[in-house]
């Protein structure tokens, strides 16, 4: 696994952008924009898409008065076929652009491909998006959205948003200061509904070889958030580190944060490449500025994992990595 | 080594308690789905002239056209979510992968989007059907050679 110590790397901005469902959730209010009103008949589940994300690029340029010609590399993900909406959105930006799939985990891996190319000195700047939306997942992985065949209770709802981050090489209150680029393992997990528990034993390899390799103990980080290990993944993580004696006390899942599990009929929980960038850049980011958080390892959980081979009987690959952000001050 | 400690693990907890729930809500649903289509066959075998076969075809539109409603308004998935099987075996579950799938692909347009995904679920509904009673077919016609009139 690939570990790299970042030592100029700062958050400039970032942003995030959210559906109804999301807007319903416990982080309610901590979203920079949020779209309540149903979308209409002419505007299709790609095109609201597209619209989130760009409305997440366009705050997080605002918040530091930038505009798109300010931009030099791009890097974003989603989890449509060929990245479509990443792609699309690339063409508005005057950028180089590097799109990527990490299929849950986009986000994470954007942002140590970024910080990585920020900190061989080649650019100050790079934005970084990852978007995705419960109803075109839906068509990518499953079936149609009014389909009626009832889901397995193991499943996890995807988050329909967007969260974009500017990361830079100049001094700001938030910084990236280490990242484990995952590894993929292929455990031979073949149930597509509950990719939750699948994506654990990535998450719980990630931290081990994260804490191992920089000789920390968990402790030292005030939260490890996973991406979306859901209510079942999270249990299943909890209980691999016990097997080793190490209580994940600070641990959380994103997948469970940004929805009310109980409340909202979301099954195990979010999941999704929007769901750990709306829980960081969101709330875990206010904490960090609040001081609340002196430093959190975010660990983005992705399976990647395509219908065509699923229905061809091959198991799911899934990978995870972590990225570690803390306070300039600290 | 460690990976095998993971699926011992995964599997302790993923433990369903669900199948006697699910399975008596299913069956309560056919059940009454069966209860309805009989009452309106039965109904209308004493109100109306109409011939034996004609009235077993008004009874599945019936449910068909009650799920193109359900499910435009969404109320179709909601109900599924809760009955499962009980509601897709019968013909509703058929209608019901249709129109979704229709609704789906509206925004590809009438050939490529509605005309050619709309079976794509419900396809191999039809697929077996009509090998099915292709099968049925040739058993029949080899007992007929025997002398064997249904």
């Amino acid at each position: 696994m690939l570990h790299i110590n970042f030592d100029n790397v700062y958050v400039k901005s970032s942003a995030t952008t959210a559906g109804k469902k999301e807007a319903c959730g416990p982080l309610k209010d901590l979203f920079d924009k949020v779209f309540i009103d149903k979308i209409s008949r002419k505007q299709s589940f790609e095109s609201f898409e597209l619209m989130l994300k760009e409305e997440a690029i366009d705050i997080c340029l605002n918040k530091c008065g930038m505009s798109y010609d300010d931009i030099n590399l791009f890097i974003a993900g989603d989890l449509n076929n060929q990245i479509a909406c990443s792609s699309k959105t690339s063409g508005k930006l005057d950028s180089s652009f590097i799109g990527i799939y990490g299929a849950c985990s986009t986000s994470a891996l954007g942002i140590l491909t970024g910080a990585s190319f920020i900190k061989g000195n080649i650019i100050n700047e790079v934005l970084v998006s990852s978007t995705s939306s419960y109803a075109t997942s839906e068509r990518q992985f499953r079936n149609p959205i009014e389909y009626g065949g009832g889901k397995r209770y193991q499943t996890t709802f995807t988050v329909t948003g967007s969260g974009a981050i500017l990361l830079s090489n100049k001094f700001n209150k938030i910084r990236v200061k280490r990242g484990s680029i995952g590894k993929t393992y292929d455990t031979n997990w073949t149930d597509v509904n509950d990719l939750g528990t699948g994506m654990s034993y990535a998450a719980y390899k990630t931290i081990k070889e994260h804490l191992k390799y920089f000789n920390l103990s968990p402790d030292y980080y005030d939260a490890i958030i996973t991406g979306d290990l859901s209510t079942l993944g999270s249990k299943v993580l909890l209980e691999l580190f016990k097997n080793d004696g190490i209580d994940l006390n600070n641990h959380l899942d994103a997948g469970t944060l940004i929805f009310d599990v109980k409340k909202q009929d979301v099954f195990m929980g979010g999941s999704g490449a929007a769901c750990a960038p709306l829980v960081t850049y969101s709330m875990v980011f206010n904490k960090l500025k609040l001081g609340e958080y002196k430093r959190v390892l975010l660990v983005a959980t992705g399976a990647l994992f395509d219908p065509t081979y699923v229905f061809q009987k091959k198991s799911i690959p899934m990978i995870a990595h972590a990225v570690e952000f803390e306070r300039s001050d600290v | 080594m460690e990976e095998n400690e993971f699926l011992k693990t995964a599997k302790k907890y993923n433990k369903s308690n669900e199948v006697l729930m699910n399975c008596l809500l299913s069956f309560g649903m056919g059940a009454i789905i069966g209860l309805l289509g009989n009452f309106e066959y039965d109904m209308l075998k004493r109100f109306t002239d109409l011939e034996d076969q004609m009235i077993k075809g008004i009874m599945s539109m019936t449910f068909i056209f009650i799920t193109f409603v359900l499910t435009g308004i969404g109320v179709y998935k909601k109900m599924g979510q809760i009955f499962k099987a009980g509601l897709f075996i019968p013909i509703t579950g058929f209608a019901n992968s249709m129109v979704s799938e229709a609704m789906e692909f509206s925004y590809e347009g009438p050939i490529f989007g509605v005309g050619s995904r709309m079976f794509s679920l419900a396809g191999s509904v039809i697929t077996y059907g009509v090998f099915t009673s292709f099968i049925y077919g040739v058993i029949y016609y080899i007992l007929t050679l025997f002398g064997v009139r249904m």
